[in-house]
């Protein structure tokens, strides 16, 4: 990815690829804190307060949760950074280190166990402590898992080395729970393949693993503070990816919410909106003010009136990333109310429109292009609207452009959460923006329920108001 | 060919080649997803952009995915096949072969839990995507979806360039340029009465008539052509030519040659009259009793779950099409031998189909038989003795005496005799069932390949091995033929004919001779090696 603005058209995708932003030199290119200020201020800031307070305290347990493409992953990224004095960061992903069709609770707890002790042991320049972990630690571990006799019977495929601390005899305990670890890892990442009675057993014996977990994790943060005065923060992420089903978060976040409560150490673990909208919010081990969610960037208000300072928000992350000299005039604002606010679907806009240009030899983004990418994006907002066979709860349209019209008219009980507004959320045809924690209608949606004769109010120019101009 | 030009249409050919081309040469990782209807419109995308690529020393390697029959052992599948390349544009096609329907859509989660792995290669992917599976990406994984940059949509179609029509066995007795003849005449018939306005229903007569001449003849490209050029209003009489066609062919046991119709036939029904249509409905059900009947008994299942949840919506809960369809899907679990499930099905369907169509009536004799065949498949005899003789007599009466489900009843209770070893009582039956079969559909049909296994069977079980080697020849090339080898039938009779060679060549040296001078070369080959012991 270039770190400059795009000066030609042909440039443009270099600088608007829509994955999350990592390393130094993308924040400094592209992250504009103006977009947090009109999304209710900076949740970073707010976590890194939290984390800052319990630095050699109590531990720092919080959920981050938000709708896709708002950045959850360039937030979490920018609070690594923005920490990292005080904290090393271990991130996992549902998807790449757990099987996340099959993960159980307690697989996530071996995970951070696993992964902490091997931080600890791995050399500093490696991004680890590179301290060696007490015996007594490791023979806790050991002695548990030796009363795990089927653990060793398990089919297990471990792919890539993992790297122990240096000089360390191969009789060692390090030794024995390293290769222990190998074999959980492969078995959390093929969990299909586990066992079932291998998973019941270890959650009959879940009180006393717990307890040796937290005398690993103490002592894993003690040899962190000694040597850097930092301390161990687990990142999960990816747990709100759809396709985990329901009943998997469920058991982890609700029924074995204990894990969380009772885990000496801080964490941080992303998880699906929808489970915070859901009654089940009320039994999370989580307070309110524990969980964190990044909304949307409006660009009209409630009232359908435009929205300057969101709009001007997205104007400088597109400034940061693309020359205006790029666009026809007016045509710049047109993409960003047309987005809604969504980078990922701004991006997607200005890509299209920018792709249409080059194919018609013009070295700006004009009218024409934008209206074609404005189409493309609208009809597949018209096709996620629909009822169809795809949806899991059968929800004639009918139904749905009802529940739209009450979000537009902003009327209270259109908010209260039930299938229609999951369907509707998960579809990004409604928006979550925040201050008062209110929905709206993305642009696209209310000129589908304009051309549908639903909507009739005019914004005097021939659109419609809170539509696309 | 390829070229950066102005005014290029979006969705056609030129346009989507074109765009794929401005991004393959300039990405050196990602994906690109590209909507289409057409294969051959496809196929002419990647031929317009391999040229253009090769110029510029990019290499353009095509993945064809085979139908998997778990979505995640497709996903390790392609993960393997790209890891394998190092690097260029990748054009992947297929998906829609293991991820058919709605109704498996939730399986792209293994393509969504995936994405960072397939994404890791230093590749340009094109991922070729049907309208279903599109709305698969939208519906339940947007943030799949919004992996794709560019999402292009591929509108145009583009019919074969070579033989216009499909030739095969069945259709080239039907004189091709006769059918043109007859398809060109209706349309100019067609054309007049249009211009003088006459009434609509002579029009779609002579619509239809046309199609189906070509239809008939096997042209099926060039009757979706003839269909393009006709009144939007005509258009669903004649969609129902490709439906009643591909269904006459299931009937025939001609499998390969019905599918392609009946898949049409439903793209053009779902266009024409929305996804939610009694009509589609009806297409996906005809469809699906074509998996069916090919073994495809997990493609068959999710059409027959959507035509039932569909007739439900559309129809309310009792009408008789929900009967139907309770029926048909019960007929396949039993088939997969899952009675638990087929069981409260079928009696409900009995239920209602007696209710809604009075005690006298083929269909009532057809679903009292569909549940004795699941009391049979359950050893539950007792049961299922009555039904089976209920629903023989029931059949008799209504329909004739002769008649393929009069055929299908007398096998039944052949069978269940058999099972209870009254192999006196079966013999006659099953002889009964086969020549009325050969009589009714024909002596290449593979229902009639059933009959002649299953008296192959009654032969061996009474030691009349000789009896069975030629009746199991006969069957085999049947099936081998109209089913392949993957479908269940073959495999059955596949093992019934190894059994019954591997019994003989341990067991019965005079029949092994006699077998090794009078049976078909197969048998002999076979057992020369058996005898030999090279097998």
């Amino acid at each position: 990815m270039l770190t400059r603005k795009a000066t030609s058209l042909e440039e443009v995708y270099q600088t608007l690829d829509p994955k999350p932003l990592e390393t130094e030199a993308e924040f400094d290119a592209f992250y504009r804190f103006e977009v947090n200020e009109v999304r209710g201020g900076d949740k970073v800031q707010r976590l890194k307060l939290g984390l800052g307070r319990a630095h050699g305290g109590a531990h720092y347990k919080a959920l981050f949760t938000g709708h896709q493409g708002v950045g959850k992953s360039t937030e979490l990224s920018r609070l690594t950074q923005e920490i990292h004095e005080q904290y090393q960061v271990i991130r996992f992903s549902a998807l790449s280190d757990l099987d996340p069709v099959n993960f159980k609770p307690l697989d996530v707890l071996l995970l951070m166990m696993a992964e902490v002790a091997e931080r600890t042991a791995l050399p500093r320049e490696k991004g680890g402590a590179g301290q060696k972990i007490p015996e007594q630690s490791l023979r806790e571990i050991l002695d548990w898992f030796a009363q795990d006799k089927n653990t060793y019977e398990q089919k297990t495929d471990i792919s890539g080395g993992i790297e122990a601390g240096a000089g360390i005899d191969a009789t060692s305990p390090w030794t024995k729970v390293l290769g222990l670890f190998a074999k959980l890892k492969g078995e959390i990442k093929y969990a299909s393949t586990r066992k079932e009675e291998v998973v019941e057993y270890r959650l009959r014996r879940l009180n006393s693993l717990m307890q040796v977990v937290n005398n690993l994790m103490d002592e894993c943060n003690k040899l962190l503070r000694q040597i850097s005065n930092q301390e161990w923060l687990f990142i999960g992420e990816d747990f709100d990816k759809v396709g985990i089903a329901a009943t998997q978060i469920e058991d982890l976040f609700i029924k074995y919410s204990s894990i969380f409560r009772d885990i000496r150490s801080h964490l941080i673990f992303s998880i699906p909106i929808a489970l915070d909208y859901s009654t089940q919010a009320n039994y999370l081990s989580f307070s309110s003010d524990q969980i964190f969610i990044l909304p949307d960037t409006p660009v009209y208000h409630p009232d359908q009136e435009p929205h300057e300072e969101g709009r001007q928000s997205i104007a400088s992350v597109l400034d940061a990333r693309l020359d205006s000299n790029l666009f026809e005039e007016g045509q710049k604002l047109r993409l960003i109310v047309a987005s809604g606010g969504n980078l990922r679907n701004l991006f997607s806009l200005i890509s299209e429109a920018s792709d249409t240009a080059i194919l018609d030899k013009r070295d700006k983004i004009g009218a024409r292009d934008v209206d074609a990418a404005i189409n493309e994006l609208r009809s597949n907002y018209e096709r996620s609207l629909g009822q169809s066979v795809f949806d899991k709860v059968q929800i004639p349209y009918v139904n749905k452009a009802e529940r739209l019209m009450q979000v537009y008219n902003q009327q209270k009980e259109a908010q209260v959460p039930d299938p229609v507004l999951y369907l509707l959320l998960q579809a990004r045809a409604v928006q979550e923006f925040n201050g008062s924690r209110w929905f709206g209608l993305h642009p696209l949606v209310v000129d589908i329920l304009h051309a549908q004769g639903r909507i009739l109010q005019s914004d005097g120019v021939g659109g419609v108001r809170g539509g696309s101009i | 060919m390829v070229e950066a030009s102005s005014n290029l249409a979006p969705g056609t050919v030129p346009y989507v080649a074109a765009r794929l081309w401005l991004w393959a040469r300039r990405t050196e990782r990602g994906f690109a997803r590209v909507e289409f209807i057409s294969e051959v419109a496809r196929q002419e995308v990647v031929r317009q952009l391999r040229e253009k690529l090769v110029q510029k020393n990019i290499l353009l390697h095509e993945i064809i995915l085979l139908r998997h029959k778990a979505p995640l052992v497709l996903v390790q599948d392609l993960l393997e096949q790209l890891q394998k390349l190092e690097s260029g544009v990748v054009s992947i096609s297929g998906f829609e072969r293991t991820f058919l329907n709605e109704h498996n859509y939730h399986d792209l989660v293994y393509l969504n839990f995936n994405r960072e792995k397939l994404a890791a290669p230093l590749l340009r992917q094109i991922w070729w995507l049907t309208p279903t599976l599109v709305e698969g990406f939208l519906r339940g994984f947007p943030d799949l979806d919004s992996w794709f940059m560019p999402r292009l949509n591929l509108r145009e179609l583009r019919s074969v360039p070579l033989s216009p029509f499909q030739s095969s066995t069945h259709t080239q007795s039907i004189d091709i340029d006769d059918a043109r003849r007859r398809s060109s005449e209706l349309s100019n018939r067609l054309k007049r009465a249009i211009a003088v306005g006459a009434p609509e229903e002579d029009q779609a007569s002579l619509a239809r008539a046309a199609v189906s001449a070509l239809v008939e003849a096997g042209a099926l490209q060039e009757a979706k052509v003839l269909i393009q050029s006709l009144p939007e209003k005509l258009l669903a009489g004649v969609t129902s030519e490709f439906a009643r066609r591909g269904t006459t062919l299931t009937t025939q046991g001609l499998y390969s040659e019905a599918e392609p119709l009946l898949v049409q036939a439903l793209q053009m029904q779902k266009r024409l009259l929305g996804e939610e249509h009694s009509d589609v409905a009806a297409s996906l059900n005809n469809l699906a009793a074509l998996y069916k009947s090919q073994g495809r008994y997990d493609e068959a299942e999710m059409l027959f779950v959507q035509v039932l949840a569909m007739s439900k919506r559309l129809l309310g809960e009792g009408h008789l099409d929900v009967a139907i369809s309770l029926n048909n899907l019960a007929v396949l679990y039993d088939l997969q031998g899952r009675y638990e499930e087929a069981e409260p099905l079928l009696v409900q369907a009995l239920e209602m189909i007696k209710r809604l169509l009075g005690e006298e009536h083929p269909d009532v004799a057809q679903s009292i038989n569909n549940l004795a065949v699941l009391y049979d498949s359950q050893g539950r005899y007792d049961k299922a003795e009555p039904l089976y003789m209920q629903a023989l007599e029931m059949k008799q009466r209504l329909l004739s005496e002769e008649h393929p489900s009069v055929a299908n009843s007398l096998n039944n209770l052949a069978g269940l005799y058999e099972s209870q070893g009254r192999y006196e009582e079966a013999e006659p039956l099953y002889v009964q069932a086969l020549k009325m079969r050969q009589r009714l559909l024909g002596e290449e049909h593979p229902d009639v390949a059933i009959s002649l296994n299953n008296l192959a069977v009654l032969y061996d079980s009474q030691g009349r091995y000789e009896e069975v080697e030629p009746l199991l020849v006969q069957a085999l090339k049947i099936v081998a033929e109209k089913l392949g080898p993957e479908h269940p039938n073959t495999t059955t009779i596949c093992q019934s004919y190894l059994d019954l060679l591997s019994n003989v060549a341990q067991h019965q040296p005079a029949v092994l001779e006699r077998l090794l001078s009078v049976g078909s070369p197969m048998t002999k080959r076979l057992m020369e090696e058996m005898r030999t012991g090279s097998l």
